[in-house]
């Protein structure tokens, strides 16, 4: 379905992409995984073909050079800046996308529906929520019901139940045979959607393979990101120091460097000591 | 190339639609349809005095403040127009979509147009329904041909503008390079041709010509020939100009006010396809 061929570019003299390789079957679901500036972004724009570029890539058969409006008709995709026309209404957008898709008129509805976005349509879109935002950009990827999802990082703005939600629906999306290729650096993301892991490394492909392997393989660190009362960050940060936990401030919370299969741990330490947890989150880092 | 005129009249839609929710188009429009209105009063103030032609009297009280005004509106428009979309990234989303730069480019353009079209006549609009119930209503096909005329001038400088912000990735770079341009335009250029034709010792067909490079020039012989038939007023240069090329130098002027959008337009399409959506 997508056929990446010695695909390179450059941003002035840096490379961002070196020529990439890469076949994605009909209704695979591949996840792209890398550090920030890996590539992933710059993969994804140039398969839109909105970024000039270096080799080849044929989607369906087309190339996208030469037949760049038939391929984009296949294509679904959610930014990982939901940047919409902040001035048009929800209603005025979804027109708007669904006349340049050439797509029905019904299809806008049935969309507002299953993302529940029915009530906002007459919101401008300056006035809605991230959340709201994420599923009006996903009911534009979904008018047509175009076979190819491309999604960049498309949880990265979402709280938990929002991309709970939206993964769900991503495991629906895939079920019906749809062929996505979706950037995350959330490995817990990948496992649950994907069915093979293309990791890239400084615009390398380094990488191919199952999740459960790539995790095996390079999911040895991560960080746990613990929420609790800034009252309590100087307790807490000379607790799990003392425990012999590498912490840090960050914001509004605690970051701690810690192995996944003990990430439990730093949290049971706090709740032992009487340090209430407001809400955590964990990252598995690649490298 | 497969030019696909829906999407172009799809963009140009949302363009004009978005323009009427924009402040700054906002502003233009009100600061636009105020000045105009107090010119054309202030033109029809000698109405007893100097007879009835209440059209002719506006039309040269206003090209003054159009050539200040109008160039400023259009550059600056025109340079917010992809510049702004590009870093908010509203264009990665559209060029993603199936529709090509070509159609975007052309899309903007006509549908910044068009506002600045409706601009336009609200503000002459209020002035001739003015002028006309006050009973000046001679000369009224000249007030149209200078609407004309304006729209031009307008076209001329969105596309400067477009072409700005096609080549700039900021907008406030954009921006700042519009008001640059729109100071050069307006000051720079009439101090620059007296200055250079006095160091390099210009002939008045080389001055002539160098005042044909500015749309502003173009627009301000064309409105004050149409006007009084003559250039006498704007010296030796319009004397020559009317001599050289008698009924022709019209077209000769409104013919540099189609191609200079046109070329300028595309050129901001290699550009903008050249710099990609990003």
């Amino acid at each position: 379905m997508i056929q990446i061929k010695n695909l390179s570019k450059y941003y002035g003299k840096s490379k961002a992409l070196d020529d990439l390789n890469i076949t994605i079957s009909k209704g695979e679901a591949a996840a792209l995984w890398g550090s920030n500036g890996a590539g992933k972004t710059t993969l994804i724009r140039c398969l839109l073909g909105v970024i000039p570029f270096r080799g080849e890539i044929t989607i369906d058969n087309k190339n996208l050079i030469t037949d760049d409006k038939a391929i984009k008709r296949l294509i679904g995709f959610i930014p990982q800046e939901i940047s919409l026309h902040d001035n048009l209404t929800v209603e005025e957008t979804l027109n708007f996308y669904s006349q340049l898709k050439k797509t029905q008129v019904t299809d806008i509805g049935e969309w507002m529906v299953i993302l529940d976005i029915k009530n906002f349509e007459k919101k401008l879109v300056k006035e809605l929520s991230g959340g709201m935002k994420q599923k009006l950009a996903l009911a534009i990827a979904l008018l047509g019901h175009p076979p190819i999802l491309l999604l960049d990082e498309p949880t990265a703005n979402l709280d938990i139940k929002s991309r709970d939600d939206f993964l769900h629906l991503l495991t629906l999306l895939k079920k019906e045979g749809k062929t996505i290729l979706s950037s995350s650096h959330r490995i817990e993301e990948v496992l649950s959607f994907a069915d093979r892991v293309l990791v890239l490394d400084n615009g390398k492909l380094i990488a191919d393979a199952p999740p459960m392997e790539i995790y095996k393989r390079f999911g040895k660190n991560g960080t746990l990101k613990i929420f609790i009362n800034p009252s309590l960050f100087e307790n807490a940060l000379s607790l799990l120091t003392r425990e012999g936990y590498q912490s840090y401030r960050n914001g509004k919370g605690i970051l701690v460097k810690v192995d996944p299969d003990l990430k439990i741990e730093p949290i049971k330490i706090l709740l032992k000591q009487g340090i209430s947890i407001e809400n955590f989150d964990y990252e598995v880092e690649l490298f | 190339m497969n030019i696909d005129f829906k999407n172009i009249n799809l963009i140009a839609q949302k363009e004009i639609l978005s323009s009427f929710r924009n402040k700054w188009f906002l502003l233009y429009t009100i600061v636009f349809a105020a000045l105009s209105l107090a010119l054309s009063l202030i033109g029809l103030s000698g109405l007893e005095t100097y007879g009835v032609s209440g059209f002719g009297r506006t039309t040269a009280s206003l090209i003054n403040m159009i050539l200040l005004f109008v160039p400023l509106m259009g550059l600056t428009l025109g340079a917010m127009s992809i510049a702004y979309e590009r870093e908010r990234g509203t264009l990665l989303y559209i060029l993603s979509q199936p529709v090509s730069y070509f159609e975007v480019v052309i899309g903007k353009f006509l549908g910044l147009a068009l506002s600045i079209l409706g601009s336009l006549i609200l503000g002459f609009g209020l002035s001739g329904f003015v002028i006309a119930y006050k009973g000046g209503s001679a000369d009224a096909a000249g007030y149209l041909y200078f609407i004309f005329l304006t729209f031009l001038l307008a076209l001329s400088n969105l596309a400067a503008g477009m072409f700005i912000s096609g080549y700039f990735k900021k907008y406030d770079t954009a921006l700042g390079v519009s008001i640059f341009t729109w100071l050069f335009l307006v000051i720079f250029s009439d101090l620059g041709i007296i200055g250079t034709s006095f160091l390099v010792n210009l002939n008045i067909n080389q001055v002539f010509i160098l005042s044909l490079l500015n749309p502003l020039q173009v627009f301000k012989i064309s409105a004050i020939y149409s006007l009084r038939d003559n250039l006498e007023l704007l010296g030796p240069v319009g004397i020559y100009a009317v001599r050289s090329f008698g009924t022709g130098l019209q077209f000769l002027l409104i013919g540099i006010l189609i191609i200079v959008p046109t070329g300028l337009i595309f050129f901001t399409n290699k550009l903008f396809k050249k710099r990609g959506a990003v």
